[in-house]
């Protein structure tokens, strides 16, 4: 479970102050999909940080699991992201010069994962999300939607609870943003908590819960009705393409 | 991660760009051999030195004109003043029981038939030369003290005129000339090899009488003095130079140990080395700077992936260290090129100087790569320091 409670971030821009986040409060259930929106400088992107452990707030409290992770150190926040949080970047963060395997294992390095246990882990990894034949193949070998699967890989590497995807659609086409989106919808199924933050409204009703954020605040805490599911859309996509 | 990660990625980082990563690498090369090369010679002359120490006996003390400041660099003669009167007064009025041995020394060309060979040092010496310098013929026999009273025509060669000029044949009976006077060769001297450059072997023995007759002078070119033990060197020296004393002016004669003479020797490497040892220190200084110019250019095309990183867990020390001994690998490389350099440089060293035999130290490899270790770590600091501190937030914003 992640409780965020009366946050506050402000950044000091050449004297000038810019509050990005004022007392903002929400609560994510684990196992639960959540989007947050909101047009941009609402402060999506540094609750994400935030949720992420790259930032600390300047007031207010983030339990992660019950733990409050606001005044950490920067290597005890660091350890944490390498056991609790998988990150998928919109533009993937792949290492051009590795290959998919190598890339899914980057993070084995930092949370000191058994070396003999790193390579099978990595294999069952990209298996899972469908690249079982693509494991030797360097980024600039793949498509963009094969580079996110890769970089979802990566972000299970450590088995976190947590999947924090910033637009992981964002740079894709739709059949390959409804498969990523299908992807993450699996991995919710199975228990992963996701927490997604996108402009996009057709994206967002994949969750079952929109945040809506304004000027720093929860402007409105939206259960979504009519949730979309990808692998519906996947289906149809592909009956469309039928001859 | 473990050391073995750290080194492995590290590799693979300076194996991305092998171009630029060879040539950053050359400035650490450079200074890398310069320094095995300097240690190598400074070992190599000091065992020439010593070698030649021991050659002359540590016995020894010499009487020689006095020498102006930096006469033996610029290679300006002194004029001699000493006499066959002061030889015999140090003989005579001395305590010990000593060898004084006077020796004319005049550069002539030496010929025999057709076969000439110019520059060999003519030495006329007293038959006690043998005792002074612990230097006897290996085949055949010095002249004798009758010899020399009575200017007989005989000469004793070293190794390298007889090699010259009798063309692997045997000298001994046979007749050279000097200055037109005809001699007879009657021993032929052990090697005493080489020393650096100068030939020991490049020398004639003819008797001091005769060898004043045909230089036309009655002028010593120095007197050397074997004692009994070489304890008694400074006891003898000091009484040296009171005897001398009476006769001479202080600025008309030097008297200096064996070990003294070689000084000069010394200060000529001495000069070599610095020389070298400057070429080491600004090629590793420049070398270290463009490691860390390079590190500083890697470290913001990185600069996403050390965002990544951080995200992925990396802690600020982990990042830091990434980044520190790829700067190593990198020095590292460097003096393993320069040990390779250093190599080249003693073979190309041996064939243009065959005389000098200059073997590359193994202490000095080891130093020379210590040495690049430490350039690399000093160096490499401020871009690991930098890249550890990256915010990752604005690291992966980064493009």
């Amino acid at each position: 479970m992640v409780r965020v409670k009366d946050l506050v971030k402000t950044y000091h821009l050449e004297g000038l102050e810019v509050p990005a986040l004022r007392r903002l409060s929400l609560t994510v259930e684990a196992g639960a999909f959540v989007a947050i929106m909101g047009p941009s400088g609402c402060g999506k992107s540094t609750l994400l940080n935030l949720l992420g452990c790259l930032d600390r707030p300047d007031e207010g409290t983030l339990e992660i699991d019950g733990v409050d992770v606001s005044r950490m150190s920067r290597a005890d926040l660091a350890h944490l992201r390498s056991r609790k949080i998988g990150f998928v970047f919109q533009t993937f963060h792949l290492l051009s010069r590795a290959t998919a395997l190598s890339n899914v294992m980057l993070p084995f390095v930092y949370s000191g994962y058994p070396h003999d246990k790193r390579r099978p882990r990595a294999e069952e990894l990209l298996s899972y999300v469908g690249l079982q034949d693509r494991m030797k193949h360097r980024p600039n070998q793949m498509s963009g939607g094969q580079q996110q699967r890769v970089a979802i890989a990566r972000a299970l590497a450590n088995d976190p609870q947590i999947l924090l995807a910033d637009e992981p659609t964002g740079n894709l086409d739709s059949r390959s943003g409804l498969e990523i989106t299908a992807l993450l919808e699996r991995l919710n199924r199975e228990g992963k908590t996701i927490i997604m933050v996108t402009h996009n409204r057709e994206l967002a009703e994949h969750a079952e819960r929109i945040f809506h954020l304004l000027d720093g605040v929860l402007i409105r805490d939206e259960v979504v009705v009519a949730r979309r599911s990808a692998n519906e859309l996947v289906g149809a996509v592909a009956g469309e393409m039928q001859p | 991660m473990t050391p073995l990660e750290y080194a492995q990625v590290s590799f693979e980082a300076v194996a991305a760009n092998k171009l630029r990563s060879t040539l950053t690498t050359l400035g650490v090369a450079i200074g890398s051999a310069a320094i095995i090369l300097l240690i190598s010679i400074s070992i190599g002359a000091s065992r020439e030195v010593t070698k030649l120490v021991e050659g002359l006996g540590s016995n020894l003390y010499l009487v020689a004109p006095a020498r102006q400041k930096g006469a033996a660099l610029s290679g300006t003669a002194s004029i001699s003043r000493l006499q066959m009167s002061h030889a015999e007064r140090l003989q005579r009025e001395t305590a010990f029981h000593v060898v004084v041995s006077p020796v004319l020394n005049n550069a002539a060309t030496v010929r025999h038939g057709r076969e000439a060979k110019s520059g060999v040092v003519v030495s006329g010496t007293l038959p006690n030369f043998q005792e002074a310098r612990n230097w006897r013929p290996a085949r055949g026999t010095y002249f004798r003290k009758s010899d020399v009273d009575s200017v007989r025509p005989v000469a004793v060669l070293g190794q390298s005129v007889e090699t010259a000029l009798f063309a692997g044949g045997d000298a001994l009976g046979r007749e050279i000339v000097i200055a037109g006077e005809k001699l007879r060769v009657t021993g032929v001297m052990e090697s005493k090899g080489q020393l650096f450059d100068l030939d020991l072997d490049n020398q004639v023995f003819i008797p001091l009488t005769m060898a004043q007759r045909l230089f036309g002078t009655t002028t010593l070119s120095f007197i050397f003095v074997a004692v009994p033990k070489p304890d008694d060197i400074p006891a003898a020296m000091a009484e040296a130079r009171r005897i001398l004393g009476q006769t001479l002016l202080p600025d008309q004669y030097n008297v200096r140990s064996q070990g003294e003479t070689l000084e000069t020797v010394q200060s000529i490497s001495l000069i070599f080395t610095a020389m070298l040892g400057s070429v080491a220190g600004v090629s590793l200084l420049v070398g270290g700077i463009g490691i860390m110019n390079i590190m500083i250019v890697s470290v913001i095309e990185r600069t996403r992936e050390i965002g990544l990183r951080k995200a992925l867990g990396a802690r600020e020390p982990d990042i830091l260290v990434q980044f520190l001994s790829e700067a190593i690998v990198l020095s590292f490389l460097g003096g393993c090129f320069g040990t390779a350099l250093s190599y080249l440089g003693a073979l190309v060293a041996s064939k243009v100087y065959p005389s000098f035999v200059l073997s590359v130290s193994l202490t000095a490899v080891g130093l020379a790569l210590g040495f690049s270790i430490a350039v690399g770590t000093f160096f490499g600091a401020y871009p690991a320091y930098r890249a550890a501190h990256l915010d990752p937030i604005e690291a992966l914003r980064h493009d």
